[in-house]
Order: C-alpha cells, then structure tokens, then sequence
C-alpha cells in the first residue's frame, strides 16, 4: 500500500512537472505570430509616408500587362478593333482571342482585365477609407490631395470597366472582411457614370496641376479634366467635353511636341504633351505583375530585333490610312522601308521575310510592326530582362485632348474645334482639312493607333462598329460589351451578375 | 537450430522421442528425417516417434519438419531419446508496430495500421523512402511524379480529402519534417502508415490527410560483435516507351495534305528523300545511364549502450542531359544513433543525420519559352536535324523566323513556340544544393516499475541554394540562336522545424486478467523559413560552375526580388488509454489538443478524439481448437483529425508592403491588402470510422487483413469564395467537405518446404472513391489546370458531387468529315456552348494495388513486385496545337482524326476546347521490379569473415501494361503544390528501365 501511494505521489509529481515544463515556454509567443515580410495592419499605417505608400498602390495595377493574366490595354482596344493583328499564326493565344468575336466568357484575359480594374477601385477604396479618417497628416493639403488622387484611379477605372462591360457591380466602399458585404449586383450605367463624374470632379478640385522628382506620374487637375471631357464625350454632353477640354488647354501646362515621335522616347518621359502616363523602370523585379519593367518591347517589338514577339501587327488598312508625308507613319510603323538606325538597317531585311510560311490570317497583308513601344537595340540588349523596358505607356496625351474637342465642337458643343484639328495636323506635316466627323474620326485613329486606349470604344459609341468589325463578325447587341468573367458569375451566382446580351 | 545432448552412444541407435509447441502441445504428423538418406517417419497423434539409424550414415543429423513451424535440425551424438519443442513460423502478428509515441504488438492493435518493415525496403531496391510505399500498403497511393532523377512523390493516404495541401504528416523519429526524401532508406527500420483516424488522432490537427511513422535503425545491445553491413549496387538506366509519333514521311504527307488545303507549297518526294528522319526520342534519351549507391553500416551494442552509423551516396543520372550534367541527383546521407544508459533507470538517445543533396535539374512538365526541353521532344517533327550538318555542335534553329530554314535543299516551315532541345539543354543550367540537418536527444527515465517519462529535443534544418544560369552563346551565323548577356538567378531557401515533447506512461501490472495503460504529453512545436533571389545579367564568367554575384559586370544591376519568410508555432497536448481484458477485447483512445499560430486567438485550440475497440475472437472456446484459424480479429474505430496546412497569417489582415508604382522613373513606396482576412478560419476536420478484420490462417501461413473506411473531410480549407471584383484575393476559408470511402484488403500467403523451398506472395488492392459533398459559399466550383497556350479553360474542376480535380469539358460526339470536333449538346438546347460541358472523369485510380511474388531454394531467390493503377484518367495535353508545324500522333495523320491544324496553331475546329478527345486510359500495372538473388552458403563464406553475401540482379519498370499513348501512365502532381493540378501530361520525365547489380554483405 505503501509503495502503491509512493508510485501515485511521483506519477502525480511527475505529471505537474511536465504540465508545468509545457506551460513555460512561452505560449504567446509560440502562438502569436506577426508577419514578418508583410505588415500587420495595425503597424502598417502609422505616418504619413504610409499613407501616401497606402494610397501610391492603387496606381500599382495600371502597370500590369503580364502575369496571372495578359492584359495588354492594346488588346482590348487596337486588336479587337481594326488596328492590329495579335500576331502571325498563333505564337500568341491570348492576343488571338481579340481578332475575332465573340470574345469567350471563360478567357483569361477577360478575368484579367476585370479584376486589374477592380484592383485599382479596391486600393482606391481602402485608400480614401483610412487616409480619411487619419487625423496626423501635417503636410497641408495632403490628405485632400491623396483623397483626390485616389478618387481619380477609381474614376479612371470605373470609366474602364463601363466602356467595356457596361453596369458593373459599383463599390465604393473599403471591404475590409469576408463579414462585410462582399456580394454586389450589377449596378447601371448611368450609376457607374454618375460615380466617375463624381469622383472626378472631385479629384479635379483638388489635385495640383503638376508635380516634379518623384511623383510625376500622380494624377493631376488636368489628368482628371481629360478623364471628364473623355466621360462627356462618350455621354454625348458635347458642352461640357469641350468645356473640360477647355479647362486643360486653359491650364497652359501642356502643348504639342514638335516632333510626334518625341512622345515615346526615353529621354522626355513625362514630356509637355503627357497629360497621363503609366511609369515604368527596368532593374527591378522582373516576374508577372510584380515586373517594374514594361513588357510593351518584348511583346509589341519589332520582330526581326533581338528577343522580340512582334505580337501587334500592324492591318494594312490602318497603314494606308496615313498620307506619304504624316510624320506619325513612321513613328507609327516599322514598315519594310523604314531606317532602323539601331539596327543601321533597313527594315525590309528582316521583314521580306514576313510572309515565309507563315499562315498568314486573311485579314492581315501587312509588313509591319508597331514602333511606339520600340526601344532601340543596345538598350533592349542591356535590360536584366527583355521584359523589363523603362519606357512609360502613354495613357493622355494633349493630342487626345484636341481631337476630344474637335469631334465635340463638330457635334455642337462649341469651341474652336477647326483650330484643334489644324494643331494636330500641322504637327504631322499635313495641310488643313474641314473639320467635320468623318475627319475627326479617320485623324483620331491615325493620331492614337496603337496605343491601347480609344479605338475599339471610339468605334462603338460613334455606333461604326457594326459595319466597321463586320468582317471579323461583330455583332451588333452582344459584341459591344465583353461578356463578365465567368469565373466571377459562377462564384456569385447569374441572379447578382447577369452575363451581357448575346453570350 | 542446433541442440547437443549429452548421453550414451549406440552403436545402432533407434532414436525416439516426443514432438511438442512452445505451450506443450503434442504436434501429430511432424515430418521426421535422416537427412542424407530416404529414411523418414512421423509423429504419431501423441506427437512420439521412432525412427532407427542405419549404420552406413556417418554424423547423423535428424531433421524435423512441420507446417508453419521452424525446421529443426539435430545431429545425433550419444543419445537415444530426444524430445523437441517445434516454434512456429513468426506470424506478422507477433511484430511490434510502431505507433504514435510508442509501440505496440500488431496483435493488440485495433486500428489500421500499414506498415513496410526495413527488411522489404532492402529487398526492393529503393532509391527515395518515398518509394518504399508504393504498392506495399494497401489504401495509398503513391506516384512518382517524374522519372527525373530526385523527383518528388505524391503521396495520397485514403485518397484526396482536401483541395488544400493533401500530403500526409511525416514523423521521423518521432519529429514532424516537410518530406522524407532525405532520408536514406537503408537507414530505415520500419515505416507506419497511420491511415484511419484513431490510428493517426494522437497527432491530432496534422494528421488529416493520414501519417507517416519512420523509425529509423538502432544498434542492438549485448551484440558479441561489431556487425558491418555493405549494401552497393551499380545500375544502368534506358528509356521505356517511346510514343507513337509520326516519322519523317508521315509528317511530311500530314504537312502536304496542310499546304495542300491552303494553297501553300508542298514537299515533293525527291525533296523527301532529302530529308532526315530524326528519332527525337533517340536523339535526345540517352543510352545506358548510369545510377550507383553504396551504403555502409556498423551497429554494435554493450551492456548499457548501442549504436549505429551509417554513410551513404547515392547518384542517378538523368536520361536527358544527364552525360551533361544537367540533370542528375546526388545525396549522401551520414547518420548516427546512440543510446546508454547514464544511471541505472535513464537512458540517453542522441541521434542525427546530416544530408547533402545536389540536383541539377530541368524544367518539366510545363511549357516556358526556351527551357522545356520534356515538352519540344514529342513536338518536334522528324524532318529537321538536330545539329546544323555543316557545323557540328552548332544545334538546328528549326524555329528560325529570320531566314528560310533550308535543310538538305528543302525549305522547310519555321516551327512554332518549341526550340531545339539540345539547344534548350544548353540554357538551362539548374543546380540546387541543398543540406539538410536533423537532430535530435532524448532522455527515458524510469523513475518507478511501470512508469516511463521521456523527453525529447529534436531540430530539422533544411538549407537550399538553387542557381540557374543561361550562358551567354551566339551560333550565328550559322544558326540564329545567341542570348547575348548571361544571366544568372540564385534563390536561397531556408527552413527549419524544432520541437520539443514530453510524455509519461504508465501501465497498470497488478490487475487481473487486464492490461491497462496510460500515455500523457506534449508537444511544442516552432518553424521558421525564408526564401530570397538575386539575378543579374552580363557577367565575365559562363558556366553555372563558375558564377557569382561578384562576377557580375555591373553590380548596380542586382536586382533582388522580394524576400519572403514566416514562422510558425503549435502547442499540443495529447493522452491515450490502451486496455485489454484477457487480451482478447481490445480497447484504445486517444485524445489530443492543438493550438496552432495558424488561427486567430478565437480558433486557435483544437481537440481531436478517437477510440477504437478490437475483439480477438480467435481466443474464444469456440474457435480456440480450430486447425485453420489462428488468428482472427475484428476491430473498429471512429475518430477526428484535423488539417492546419494552410498559409500563415490568413486570419488577420496583413499589408503588402511591396505594391508601389513607377513614379518619375523610380520605384514609389506602395502597400496594399492582398487577401480578404478570414478572422473565422479555423482546422480542417477530417472524421473518419473503419471497421477492419486481421486473420491469420493455416497455421499462420496465410495472413489477411481487410479495412472498409469512411472518411469525411469536412471546414476543408479552400482558398476562394471572394469575387475577383472585391479586389482581392481570397483567404482561405473552411468552406467544403469531401468524402472518401473504399475497401482495402491485404493477403499474404508464405510456405517453407522441409527441402528449404520457400515461397510467399502477397497482394493488396486498396479502393478510394473520392467525392466533393460540398464546397464555396453556394457550391461554385473551383477550377485548376491551366494550360494557357492551348485551352482557354482550365482543365479541371472540383465541385460538388464529383472527384476532386475531375477533368472538365465538352463531351465529344464525333469528329466530322472536315476534322471538326462535334460536342454533344448535352442540355439539348440546341446550341453548344459552356452549358453543355461536363465531367470527362477523374485524375483518381478508382483502385491502386500491388502484388509480391517471391520464392527461395538453397541461397537462390527471386522476387517480383507488381504496381498498378486503375481507372484513373489522364489528360494528355503533349499535342502542342498552339505551335505551328509541330509533330502530331501517328493517329492525326488517320482517317477520322482532327483537321489538320499543322500550320494554323490553335485556332479552329474546337480542338482547342477542353474536351474528352484528350482524356485518356491512365489505368496501368507495373513490373516495378524484378530480382534475382543469390546468397552465399555459410560453407563457402567460413575462411572468410563475411558472415553473409548476397549478390543481386534487379530489373526496374521493365514491363508497363497500359493503353495511355503518352510516354509514362505514372503522373502525379505538376507542382507538389498543388493538388488540383493532377494527371496532366504536358510533356514530362519519363520513369527509366534499369537494370542493377548489387551487393549485400555481413561483417
């Protein structure tokens, strides 16, 4: 009996022992785990530094083009018009779904495109929630300043998936937990545009004209009155495009560059006539959308230099498009006669051998490259990675406003809309024509091809698009609009997300 | 056995004398023979004999034989009256199993418990501990997921429970590591495979997708003598099957019929003639490729001490790139175990093994531009060279876009996407050098009789430099391929696991007719890891051998990418009961608590209880005298484990901190959300009930056991469930249940001869069906597989009321006369679109099983092991429809095949649409191996110190059974990763034939 209570004291002791020894270590600290290459969010946002850095990152989704998904803006405009081919044959799948409708539900780009959007108005929103609400900024004005910056990448944004997708769910608030509602209709179009209106208007008040160092490349005032006259010219309210349009002319911060192709070279980033552009920088993280480099050389380059898809080509019928003396042909294409002084030779070297083999899609006769986006060799050469040019995407340029208010004063929304067309077509060389719609439009497509932003919504809203794309089968009622992902309309249900007509 | 008895001689002896069990019983019918002569009797059915000894026989030895019993032999000296205790055959049943912090006797177990003993994995040759799985446990499924040299294993446990990390919980020693593939299996005592819940519930929160249990080899105390074991062998390795694809002048009347439909120029037959017919298989496969190991060992033991050591170094090369180092595997394994004890009742266990693997590797299994080199070999049609004829060396640019491509005369079309693999060999320059460190002490302390409390400290370090260099080259102007600048990426990945335990056992002694005992611990458990990279380009030095970062031409264009690292902690506390009463109704349970640093404060802690119950009916008057049974056991067990392999920090909000944009030419400081914080994440629950049988018949020459189980994985950790326009990505949410039920049956039948023929085989078949009962917010599916370049859509789906991962798409009616695939309109609405898509069929065997023959005579045996798999799909994507002019099947060039897209891409005629065309027959059976041994009798090794030698022939994967046209029907995962991304074929390594020649010897 004894040794039997001996045996229980020692289990017994034993048994604390171990709980005791367990108990030691130190369980918040074995249990509570901070992020240690990720902030938590309570330390995050502190200064004001961070909340600039809070609000700096709904810019950051502007310069995703490669990663999860190919979102080239030139996709969804240039090639699903009638500007560009993807590509020859089929190097290329997801620049080949655009050349022809419909545009499947299930693409990846479609998703893609929808979610960087989406992206930008989710950091807009949590931007505007606690930049808000913080009560340390110091810096006058700041904080207005970067409630109006962030209220303008929404706006731009809104303005992106409208164009392409018509009533989109509309979220303007920070969702900050899957508690918060996370489930959105689709809204209307005319509450989309109300929004974007709003937003800019509101950015327009408050954002500076211009910065310098670092934050070139922010929104500005004038950034914001191109987003409202492009708004008002697609709502039809010709008055006020040419009143915003007015508005950035008036500013007398931008103006023409002499030469047209100046607007895409590496030493005059942010030039006079850059109203908005997407910056880019090479030497740093070279993978997906975490690149700081721009894929627009790899993909949009010239096929016979070194590491280049040549993905864009150029339709013959937008080549013939330009006179033999517009200076933007050249600036435009890589053509079989032009110099390539990087190269110091002619194009057609390495062009003649364009149509070798290649199945070539009947819509495409051209000999041709886009040179926008080129970069001469010896500076490809020397990138870490070919995918990581410096050269910033221009996104407004004064040219676009010009035209903007050319088309609207030929609509009657007054201004002198002649003058603004007989800018744009003094810069390139070419005498004075009549301004009428018909010439509006065929100088607006020769003006921006290529660029990614205008062409295919261009055509839609003048309502050519039936005729135009009828050779790659548009159809009228279904093709204006992108079908919503389907991804997004199997997770939400087909009661709050409705796919577009036709699809 | 030998036995001397001292007694009288005779001059003529008849020898008599009464044949006995271990428990006394009389054993009728014992065979009873003179060895070297035809005399022989047997026992009567008091068990007695009599047998008379002729005088012509010098040095008589009896021998006595019996079913199921050990043969004893006994030379006679000087006695005339022996009596013999015959001991049985050793029943599997009498092993000792390794089990969650202990052992126990297979006999008192009463869940299931697989388990593969170090004696099978020395016989089967293995070369990844992995491997020792495959096709020797029944209810899982292991697949190795390229015949790559070092190539990691899918290992599934009762089939896929989650659609999150599915890999089952490692446990080395008694320490949770990421993967056994470190270890090196000679150094393997025994593996447990801990497949139904209760088995697995004292590891609590990890052990949902099943454990893991290795225990690796000790020394034996009281040993006489040092015993030192060599193993070595020396193989060589060849391609297996080679798949149909078309040769020269069937890809050049398939590239005719093309350019003849779109008005392009055909190839006459002259020009054919031209032309060569390159087999890239065999260009590219080599020949006889060499893979060796060795293995030396010394195990020795004192009074109060024991110890092994062991070293190893195993190489196997790659068929592709391996002469070249490109691809090749090397691992060297130094390993020791010590114990002794310090004072009378605590003993001291040190052990550790320390790792160094090198792998040079290539890309698989994936198409990336320039580097895949698995996915260009079936790609590339025959009529280009692999080397420019005029310059030897120079690789043939048959994607050459500058220039028309001219061989022999020809011209011939660019080749879309897919380059020359033996220029892709020449960019892809991978080496990771990895060290792994494990160690470990412990301290077992009998304080009392009964009571065990041990401790124990263990560390596992996993450090990995993985570099990969493309050279700088320039074949111009022969052939247009150069990269100008080198480059040169480096990623370090460091990891490390340490924990610390404790626990107590106390078995009960004095009660009558019971067994009790109790088991109470904990556990703490901590790890940490980071990853960071560095690349650069333009360096003065070209090979990977040679590069640094210091060698870079301009050290400004470092450029980091974003370093990444967490840590981790779990808190556990865990007790079981075992009892038994009259060893014949068995009774477990075990309970265990988990915190983990995974789950917010609220659902951090977890309790995972189980118990089991077994009846040995065997032991009951009813069938105690049975002759057949020997051995009959029923059991059955519920319990509930958990899963936490998810992603740390995913229930708070946390900020990303490198989300800036470009402004003015330079990088801005951005941070941003990246997910939507599930504060309510919380375990993975996985519940499962098995009822299971154990018997062993015929005196226990046949064993059989058979388990049905039923598993539900429910709160299954899904990352989804937030709209792509909240902006975010999703957390992961308990959002998803999965079930999986089947049957296992295991047999094993073993039989000596008294003449020393000895035969065994064993067979077991394990069932899984796999189904997703429910999933997302409202059931929406998830997708995966994604193959860009060709289909838009993923390839597979998991939703509710279907397998995990089925593959998903259009159903295939038939193709028409143009070649155009026609889909069934399965909703009969009239039109095809996504509506009509469906379930192609599963990734999942519907059953895996494996089958031993064996056989032994006089030092000679022979063994064989079958693997196979049945009913499980694969999509065969190797056809790149997205790459112009590319190699098809033999079948593309038949009548009824697709329309012929050789020039186009993907374009048209829906074979770009994910559709059942591409899913394929994976089922297959295996001859993993073949063995012929010999063993050396004692006679011959005597002048010698050898007290064992075994010579070996294998054959490995001679044989595959399958109708899967691709190269290898064995696929598993593309990323380890990622387990809805399973049986897709893009083009990967396949499993080489070897042939080896080893060596066993004894010291």
């Amino acid at each position: 009996m004894k040794n039997h209570i001996r045996k229980i004291i020692i289990s017994v002791t034993i048994g604390s022992l171990l709980i005791f020894l367990s108990t030691s270590c130190n369980k918040d600290a074995l249990l509570d785990k901070t992020p240690i290459t990720s902030l938590d969010n309570t330390k995050a946002l502190v200064t004001e530094a961070d909340y600039i850095a809070l609000t700096s990152s709904a810019y950051e989704p502007f310069q995703w083009q490669v990663g999860p998904y190919t979102v080239f803006p030139v996709m969804f405009q240039d090639i699903r018009a009638d500007n560009c081919v993807s590509q020859w044959a089929s190097y290329w799948v997801p620049g080949g779904v655009y050349d022809q409708f419909p545009i499947p539900a299930n693409d990846p780009s479609v998703l893609g495109y929808w979610q960087k959007w989406y992206t930008v108005i989710s950091r807009a929103n949590t931007a505007i929630n606690f930049v808000k609400s913080f009560t340390g900024f110091t810096t006058a004005g700041l904080q207005q300043r970067l409630i109006g910056e962030a209220e303008f990448v929404r706006a731009f944004a809104y303005f992106e998936l409208v164009r392409n997708w018509g009533a989109v769910p509309l979220i303007t608030k920070y969702i900050g937990s899957t508690t918060d509602q996370i489930i959105y209709p689709r809204s209307s179009v005319a509450a989309v545009y109300v929004q974007i209106q709003s937003d800019a208007t509101a950015a327009a008040a408050v954002l500076p004209l211009s910065y310098s160092g670092n934050d070139l490349g922010r929104a500005t005032q004038g950034a914001a009155n191109t987003l409202l006259a492009k708004v008002n010219l697609y709502l039809k309210n010709y008055t006020a495009t040419v009143n915003y349009c007015q508005k950035v002319i008036n500013s007398s911060v931008y103006s023409l560059e002499a030469n047209f192709a100046d607007n895409w070279s590496l030493t005059n980033e942010y030039g006079k006539e850059s109203i908005y552009e997407i910056g880019y920088q090479s030497g740093l993280t070279t993978d997906g959308y975490n690149n700081k480099g721009s894929y627009s050389y790899e993909f949009f380059g010239f096929l016979g230099a070194p590491s280049c898809f040549g993905n864009f080509v150029p339709r013959q019928g937008l080549i013939d498009m330009y006179d033999s003396t517009d200076t933007r042909k050249n600036a435009t294409f890589i053509l079989p006669t032009t110099y390539l002084p990087d190269l110091n030779e002619y194009a057609s070297v390495e062009t003649n051998l364009y149509q070798y083999f290649w199945t070539v899609p009947a819509a495409l006769q051209s000999q041709a490259s886009t040179r926008k986006y080129y970069i001469p060799v010896q500076t490809a050469e020397a990138l870490p990675t070919i995918g990581s040019s410096p050269l910033n995407e221009k996104v407004y340029r004064y040219a676009d406003v010009l035209l903007m208010l050319a088309e609207a004063s030929v609509m009657g929304g007054g201004g002198d809309g002649q003058s603004a067309l007989d800018q744009i077509r003094t810069r390139a060389g070419l005498a004075s024509i009549p301004l009428t719609l018909q010439n509006v439009k065929d100088e607006r497509r020769k003006e921006l091809a290529t660029e990614g932003w205008d062409r295919f919504s261009d055509l839609v809203r003048w309502g050519d698009a039936p005729t135009t794309l009828s050779f790659k089968g548009f159809k009228q009622g279904r093709d204006e609009l992108l079908p919503i992902p389907q991804s997004e309309i199997d997770l939400v249900g087909s009661a709050d997300l409705p796919q577009n007509p036709g699809y | 056995m030998l036995i001397s008895v001292t007694a009288l001689f005779a001059q003529t002896a008849t020898i008599s004398g009464k044949v006995t069990d271990s428990t006394g019983a009389v054993l009728p019918g014992v065979n009873v023979s003179i060895k070297g002569s035809t005399n022989g009797t047997t026992t009567n059915t008091s068990g007695f004999y009599k047998i008379a000894i002729p005088v012509s026989v010098a040095n008589p030895v009896l021998s006595f034989s019996y079913i199921g019993y050990i043969t004893q032999e006994l030379p006679i000296q000087n006695t005339t009256n022996f009596d013999i205790v015959l001991s049985k055959v050793k029943s599997s049943l009498s092993e000792v199993v390794v089990i969650g912090y202990g052992s126990q006797s297979k006999r008192d177990i009463t869940t299931a418990i697989g388990t593969v003993s170090g004696k099978t994995i020395e016989s089967l040759p293995v070369y990844t501990s992995e491997q020792a799985l495959q096709g020797t446990v029944a209810g899982i499924t292991v697949t190795q997921n390229s015949g790559s040299p070092g190539s990691p294993l899918t290992i599934r446990v009762r089939g896929t429970g989650t659609a999150g990390d599915a890999d089952p919980l490692f446990i080395v020693d008694g320490l949770q590591v990421p993967d056994i593939n470190y270890l090196n299996p000679s150094d393997i005592a025994s593996m447990s495979l801990l497949k139904d819940a209760a088995a697995a519930a004292i590891y609590g929160a990890r052990a949902g997708n099943g454990v893991v249990l290795v225990q690796t080899k000790t020394g034996k105390r009281n040993a006489d003598k040092p015993t030192i074991t060599l193993n070595a062998y020396e193989g060589t390795q060849n391609l297996g099957h080679v798949p149909d694809l078309m040769n020269r002048d069937q890809w050049v009347a398939y590239y005719n019929a093309y350019e003849t439909a779109h008005g392009g120029t055909t190839i006459t037959n002259t020009q054919l003639q031209q032309l060569p017919n390159t087999n890239w298989y065999d260009e590219v496969f080599e020949k006889n490729v060499p893979m060796y190991n060795g293995n030396l060992s010394v195990a020795n033991g004192g009074k109060n001490y024991s110890y092994y050591i062991s070293g190893s170094d195993f190489n196997q090369e790659g068929l592709v790139g391996g002469k070249e180092g490109k691809s090749s595997y090397n691992r060297k394994n130094l390993k020791f175990n010590f114990e002794t004890d310090i004072f009378k009742n605590l003993t001291l266990n040190v052990g550790a093994d320390v790792v160094g693997e090198t792998d040079n590797y290539l890309d698989e299994n994936q198409a990336g531009t320039g580097v895949a080199i698995l996915n260009y070999i079936p790609a590339l049609p025959p009529v280009y060279p692999a080397y420019d004829p005029n310059h030897p060396g120079v690789p043939f640019n048959m994607g050459d876009i500058s220039k028309p491509i001219t061989v022999n005369g020809v011209t011939l079309p660019a080749v879309g996407a897919v380059t020359n693999p033996f220029f892709a060999l020449m960019l892809n320059n991978n080496q990771a050098v990895t060290n792994i460190h494990v160690y470990n002490i412990s301290g077992t302390w009998k304080p009392i009789d009964n009571l065990t409390v041990t401790s124990s400290y263990a560390y596992y370090g996993y450090y990995s430099a993985a570099g990969s260099f493309v050279p700088a080259l320039d074949f111009r102007p022969y052939q247009n391929f150069y990269n100008t600048y080198a480059d040169y990426t480096q990623t370090i990945t460091q990891s490390a696991y340490s924990q610390w335990e404790g626990n107590a056992k106390y078995t009960f002694t004095n009660l009558t007719n019971q067994h009790l005992d109790l088991l109470a611990g904990f556990s703490v458990l901590n790890s940490n890891g980071n990853a960071t990279s560095q690349s650069g380009s333009d360096f003065y030095v070209n090979t990977l051998k040679q590069v640094n970062f210091a060698l870079i031409v301009d050290p400004t264009q470092i450029v980091n990418a974003t370093p990444s690292a967490f840590a981790t902690g779990l808190l556990s506390y865990y007790g079981r009961l075992n009892y038994n009463y009259k060893e014949k109704y068995l009774f477990s349970a075990t309970i265990r608590s988990d915190a983990s640093s995974l789950f917010g404060p609220t659902n951090r802690t977890g309790i995972f209880p189980s118990a089991s119950a077994g009846w040995i009916v065997s032991e009951e008057p009813f069938l105690k005298e049975s002759k057949v049974i020997d051995l009959l056991k029923v059991r059955a067990s519920w319990g509930v484990n958990g899963n936490n392999f998810i992603s740390p920090y995913q229930y708070s909000t946390i900020v990303n901190p490198q989300s800036g944009p470009t402004f003015g030419g330079q990088n801005t400081p951005g941070i941003s959300i990246p997910y939507l914080a599930n504060a309510d994440v919380k375990w993975e629950k996985s519940t499962q009930t098995d009822i299971g049988v154990d018997m062993n018949l015929l005196n226990n020459s046949l064993g059989v056991t058979v388990d049905y189980f039923d598993k539900l994985n429910s709160g299954v950790l899904i990352p989804v469930g937030t709209p792509a326009y909240t902006g975010y990505a999703s957390a992961a949410a308990n959002i998803g249940s999965v079930k999986n039920t089947g049957v296992e049956l295991l047999v094993l039948y073993r039989q000596n001869y008294s003449n020393g023929f000895a035969w065994n085989v064993s067979f077991n078949i394990g069932t899984d069906k796999n189904d997703v009962t429910s999933l997302g917010l409202d059931g929406q599916p998830i997708s995966g597989g994604n193959i860009g370049y060709i289909f838009n859509d993923p390839i597979t789906r998991t939703a509710v009321g279907h397998p995990i991962a089925s593959f998903y798409g259009y159903e295939l009616g038939h193709i028409d006369a143009n070649g155009n695939f026609v889909f069934k309109d399965l909703n009969g609405d009239g039109k095809i679109d996504a509506n009509d898509e469906t379930y192609l069929g599963s990734p999942f065997p519907n059953f895996t099983y494996g089958a031993t023959l064996g056989a032994s005579y006089k030092g000679f045996d022979v063994s064989t092991f079958l693997y196979g798999s049945q009913g499980n799909k694969i999509y065969n994507a190797t056809v790149r429809l997205d790459a112009s002019f590319t190699n098809r099947p033999v079948s593309y060039g038949e009548a009824g095949a697709p329309a012929n897209l050789l020039g186009s891409g993907a374009t048209g005629t829906n074979q770009t649409e994910v559709s059942s065309y591409y899913v394929q027959n994976g089922s297959f059976a295996k001859l993993k191996t073949i063995t012929l041994g010999y063993t050396f009798q004692k006679s011959v090794l005597r002048a010698t110190k050898l007290s064992n030698i075994r010579v070996y022939l294998t054959g490995q994967n001679l044989f595959v059974f399958t109708k899967y046209t691709g190269v290898d029907p064995e696929i598993g995962q593309s990323s380890s990763d990622n387990p809805l991304d399973v049986g897709i074929d893009r083009g990967f390594n396949p499993q080489p034939k070897i042939i080896l020649l080893g060596l066993q010897a004894k010291f």
